[in-house]
């Protein structure tokens, strides 16, 4: 026999709050074609940034970050990469040094240079890191007619992780 | 004029005071067992009492029957204070405080993490009390408050330790639009104590 008996139900929660993960950059990626760079003795500047936070929010946990740029080797270009640093700063270090040509499973080779360093941002304070990057495509290179049609692709790369 | 009374009248009369004596007899009788009758239904009917962190189990307060744990302590690190990241361990404690309740208790805490449910984001490591807790089943630890335990105003203490498991990659968030049950469930019942056995789960 079963008898009736007293039965009191609850549901237990949590208040939690999940850590944000700002590193507010894309990859960037673009195209240095004839109509966009001819060679020239002045350089290329590209200038970019990236953050811990945006307009919202700041990330809630420490974070570091690499900083790798990939390029077909189409052009005979040459790159330089400053952090927090405009090239003409007494002592700007540039941040690339030589590149590791690499193949594609298509078996396309590219340029690789990686910069050997991991960049810490910490939650306690929002962190701005501007870089400028600096291509070279001297006027040399002008009178050559195997680059007329060439285009080449930059890959600039930031990947990022949580500090533990 | 004197009056004569006969056999038949007599027998009438005796009739009739036997029916008054028993109308009236009969009605004082009545009226005894009714009092006693509403002895009984003004007796109390014993209580269960519960109290999870303060919150009243039994009360119709409990917003959506459900109890919010905020006592939550952190040993995160490069996170800041307060907050889950991956890697993050954090313990929380419940108090079951059976205060007022006259009848024991069997209680049952289904524990649904990620383990569980892979859609949650914290698993369970340690389900811990200062009383007695057996592990029932898979999920569910239970327990008995026993009247000796309400007597002696002895409160249970259940300690939850967990982490949000970081040996996968796990996509950054850029804004918190989370909601309780994300984290984890737990389902908590109390049941009144009818001398049933715990039985360990074995697996």
């Amino acid at each position: 026999m079963a008898y009736a008996r007293y039965e009191m139900r609850s549901q237990l929660v949590a208040n939690i709050d999940k850590a944000l993960y700002i590193f507010d950059s894309d990859e960037i990626r673009f195209n240095l074609d004839p109509d966009g760079i001819i060679p020239s003795n002045d350089p290329y500047v590209y200038r970019f940034s990236v953050a811990n936070f945006n307009e919202n929010n700041v990330s809630d946990v420490d974070l570091t970050y690499h900083v790798k740029v990939r390029t077909t080797t189409n052009l005979p270009i040459t790159i330089q990469m400053f952090r927090n640093q405009l090239p003409s700063d007494a002592g700007a270090v540039n941040l690339l040094g030589g590149s590791q040509d690499v193949q594609d499973e298509d078996g396309a080779w590219y340029h690789v240079y990686d910069i050997n360093a991991d960049y810490q941002m910490l939650y306690t304070q929002q962190v701005t890191d501007y870089y400028t990057m600096v291509i070279h495509f001297p006027a040399i290179y002008g009178a050559d007619m195997t680059y007329v049609n060439s285009i080449e692709n930059i890959e600039v790369s930031l990947e990022s992780k949580q500090m533990v | 004029m004197k009056v004569v009374f006969n056999r038949r009248t007599i027998l009438y009369i005796i009739i009739l005071c036997s029916i008054a004596f028993l109308y009236f007899g009969a009605k004082g009788t009545y009226t005894a067992y009714e009092s006693f009758v509403n002895t009984e239904m003004s007796n109390r009917v014993a209580p269960i009492h519960l109290l999870i962190n303060g919150e009243d189990l039994g009360s119709d307060t409990v917003l959506d029957n459900r109890i919010i744990l905020d006592n939550i302590t952190w040993t995160s690190t490069h996170t800041r204070p307060g907050k889950l990241s991956p890697g993050s361990t954090g313990s929380f404690q419940f108090e079951l405080d059976p205060t007022g309740s006259e009848v024991a208790i069997l209680y049952q805490i289904q524990f649904i993490d990620k383990e569980v449910d892979p859609d949650k984001i914290v698993t369970f490591q340690n389900v811990t009390s200062d009383r007695t807790l057996v592990r029932t089943s898979i999920d569910t630890y239970s327990g008995i408050i026993t009247l000796a335990n309400i007597e002696n105003g002895q409160k249970t203490h259940i300690t939850v330790d967990f982490i949000y498991d970081d040996t996968e990659d796990i996509e950054g968030i850029r804004e918190d639009n989370q909601v309780f049950e994300d984290f984890f469930e737990i389902h908590f019942t109390a049941l009144q104590y009818q001398g049933e056995e715990l039985i360990a789960y074995t697996g």
